[in-house]
């Protein structure tokens, strides 16, 4: 699940393979809000009395909670990455914020040009944080890898996307097949390289169905926000209304207009979240793509998470975080991954063999520089 | 000689081998079911802190590694080799550490959020350069382009006005714009500390450019003291700070959050900047030697303004109305009747970003009495 990624929009043919008898093995995840809770906390305490040096030490524990409560055929998963590791990574993240801070206080042209410089860094940090969180993911002693080149990168994480939206977004859903494929393929569990199967199309039927969502939520809201106006505002204010249109009167007392006003500026925010709610959307069906199409030589990772019930876990946790300021954290994860890996097995002749690669070896610094920019690489 | 079960993995496939770990006082010893003994060099051994739900790991050479559930049993391996299993599972499993640590989580991040976010914002605004603040304008005046429509007062006007500013404050460094702003009615903001703007409305409701003085001098304060620039530094700073804490409901959750938490302060001054403006508009009118009663004056007309919006800019043309400057009793009768009944009117204070008006125009008055 780790570093799995997604594949082809479905109906791969299975009838050109050999024939082997594959069997499923389910992932199932162990871990509960409450023990993650309290790990949680303490490593808030603490990063924010070591003004963030603990969350390096923070992030590994956090992670090994969760690989460690993530179950495959009976053996759990492994996170290994050493707290000095991405503390090192961290320091060069916040150093590299700061610059681009202060070059904004600077000038606008210095603030441009760090700006330029931070884009062009971007598809080199991508590659080393995948690298690092790959070297640093195991299964039975096995690491994972990640052997993305630099030059395929920039063209995946910088030209397509902006072809993308030169293409008034045609080409965008493009450019995510493009991007899942580049990560997927070139993964590897220890010396087997896993293979992405989902197509362009499983892509824009995606992002089709959510811009659907979105369209027919902001339909329903303005039918429902008429008849709201019409019914909330007594038959005064609307005479007043065409009253004012002809008597040319300088001023006039409209009491209700401020309200008026209020209701106008609600409905911004409630498209802005409509909005929001249709990106969830996204995400869920995303997920369920991409985990649905991933080969690693004969195994082939499935699902059957429902796009409804994963939306709704992730639409509830969101609203819950909120509800109690970000305290609901914990359990918002554990829910999330529980609900998620219930819903995952790997179609698999046998589990025994995968050779395990050369030892990889890669500093913490790509990881962590993502890290320190909110990249949310990785589930 | 002691030892537990678990799993032995040789690092080079991923064959699981069931196996038992022995161990006395000086060595440690992996026996797998079918397969060779493993010694295992203490000097190299890395034992996991132990995390509730997942097996404990430990590893040593080139990625072999032995993995157990056996929780008493790690507990004797732990004890008998002196093996630490960390502060920080010490401090997990303890519940009151834990009930501390949320209250204490609770009480740093009100403190951060309250205090520390807009102090340090406050003096980070200082360094933003003018150039900074000038683009800040632009891109502000241009969202607002699409309500917005050029001034129809006069040039002549226009460069009297700026030129009275002055006369009065070495201000040249901070444009004045003048705009009509559908619906808005009179008003005036601060862009950014080197731009402010007055609507048509606002010129047209004074009587007397003292008037409009008050009210330019109340934008420089917030313009001198850089707030604009402040509220946007909060605002950065309280994203990333919920970002860093919740980490997983992503940028889209944590907007939500910051709105949520700071819905009724994001908006563009928080009231303590209304005041401290307040604060510096009295002061340099008292420099200048006008008397605040101008600030007074313009307060009230504004609080009247608000509760009766125009909204047919073409009867503007027919010239002055004497309708639109009542007496100052029929303006308290007004503002005093409307105060006490209207329930919705009390929520809006309540989220409003300026003090109340009567607030504002007693503290003037305080200021008038503190001289004389």
């Amino acid at each position: 699940m780790i570093d799995a990624e997604n594949q082809d929009s479905g109906n791969i043919a299975t009838g050109s393979e050999p024939q082997v008898e594959l069997a499923a093995e389910r992932f199932a995840f162990h871990g509960n809000g409450t023990d993650y809770f309290r790990i949680w906390i303490v490593n808030l305490l603490f990063s924010i009395l070591t003004l963030g040096i603990y969350s390096a030490w923070a992030k590994v524990r956090t992670k090994r909670y969760f690989y460690g409560n993530t179950e495959l055929a009976g053996d759990r998963f492994e996170y290994l990455a050493s707290p000095m590791a991405i503390l090192k990574g961290r320091l060069i993240g916040a150093a590299l914020l700061a610059v681009y801070t202060v070059a904004g206080f600077i000038s606008i042209e210095i603030s441009f040009v760090a700006f330029l410089a931070l884009t062009l860094l971007l598809p080199f940090i991508f590659v080393q944080a995948l690298r690092f969180n790959a070297v640093n993911s195991a299964w039975r002693g096995v690491r994972f890898g990640f052997d993305g080149r630099f030059a395929p990168a920039y063209l995946t994480y910088l030209l397509f996307p902006i072809l993308g939206v030169l293409t008034l977004g045609l080409a965008l859903p493009w450019a995510f097949y493009r991007i899942n494929r580049f990560q997927i393929d070139n993964h590897r569990f220890g010396a087997t390289a896993s293979r992405a199967t989902a197509g362009p199309g499983g892509f824009y039927g995606i992002v089709l169905i959510s811009l659907m969502a979105f369209t027919s939520l902001a339909f329903v809201f303005s039918i429902a926000f008429g008849v709201y106006i019409m019914a909330s505002f007594s038959p005064e204010f609307f005479e007043s209304l065409a009253e004012l249109e002809n008597s040319g009167a300088d001023t006039v007392a409209v009491p209700e207009m401020s309200s008026l006003i209020l209701t106008v500026v609600l409905t911004y925010f409630v498209f802005l979240l409509l909005f929001f709610v249709a990106g969830l959307l996204y995400e869920a069906l995303r997920f369920r793509l991409v985990f649905n199409n991933i080969e690693l030589a004969d195994n082939k990772l499935r699902n059957n998470l429902s796009a409804g019930g994963y939306y709704w876990i992730l639409l509830s946790n969101m609203l819950l975080t909120i509800v109690t300021l970000g305290f609901f954290t914990p359990w918002a994860r554990v829910r999330r991954a529980r609900y998620a890996l219930s819903r995952m097995w790997l179609d698999t002749a046998g589990l025994e063999n995968f050779a395990a690669a050369e030892a990889d070896r890669v500093s913490a610094r790509g990881d962590e520089i993502g890290e320190a920019f909110d990249l949310g690489i990785g589930i | 000689m002691r030892e537990l079960r678990g799993a032995y993995f040789d690092g080079a496939n991923s064959r699981k081998q069931p196996a038992l770990l022995r161990w006395s006082a000086s060595s440690l010893t992996v026996l797998p079911d079918d397969g060779d003994r493993v010694s295992i060099d203490l000097t190299q051994l890395r034992l996991d802190s132990p995390l509730p739900g997942t097996p404990t790991r430990m590893s040593w050479g080139e990625g072999q590694s032995f993995v157990s559930f056996d929780v008493d049993g790690l507990l004797r391996l732990r004890r008998d080799l002196a093996l630490d299993q960390g502060w920080a599972a010490r401090l997990e499993r303890n519940l009151s550490v834990v009930f501390a640590a949320a209250a204490l989580c609770i009480a740093l991040l009100a403190l951060i959020t309250i205090w520390g976010v807009p102090a340090l914002a406050a003096r980070m605004a200082q360094f933003a350069p003018a150039e900074s603040s000038d683009q800040l304008a632009d891109v502000l005046l241009a969202q607002l382009e699409p309500i917005m429509e050029p001034s129809t007062l006069a040039q002549s006007r226009q460069r009297e006005l700026a030129g009275y500013f002055l006369s009065h404050e070495d201000a040249a460094d901070i444009r004045v714009e003048f705009r009509s702003i559908d619906g808005l009615g009179p008003n005036a903001f601060t862009l950014s500390a080197t731009t402010m703007a007055f609507t048509d409305e606002l010129v047209e409701l004074a009587d007397r450019d003292e008037e409009l003085l008050a009210v330019y001098f109340h934008e420089l304060g917030h313009a001198r003291l850089k707030h604009v620039e402040q509220r946007l530094l909060s605002a950065s700073a309280w994203l990333l700070m919920f970002g860093l804490m919740t980490g997983d409901v992503g940028v889209v959750g944590d907007m939500l959050l910051s709105a949520a938490l700071f819905g009724p302060a994001m908006s563009p001054y928080s009231r303590s900047m209304e005041r401290e403006a307040d604060a510096y508009a009295i002061d340099r009118l008292l420099q200048a030697g006008v008397s605040p009663q101008h600030f007074i004056a313009i307060m009230e007309k504004l609080e009247y303004a608000s509760r009766f919006i125009r909204l047919s800019p073409e009867s503007d043309a027919s010239g002055d109305d004497p309708s639109s400057s009542p007496d100052s009793e029929e303006i308290s009768a007004i503002i005093n009747r409307d105060r006490e009944k209207e329930f919705a009117e009390l929520v809006l204070e309540n989220f409003s970003t300026h003090p109340p008006t009567p607030e504002r125009i007693a503290y003037a008055r305080s200021r008038m009495a503190e001289i004389e």
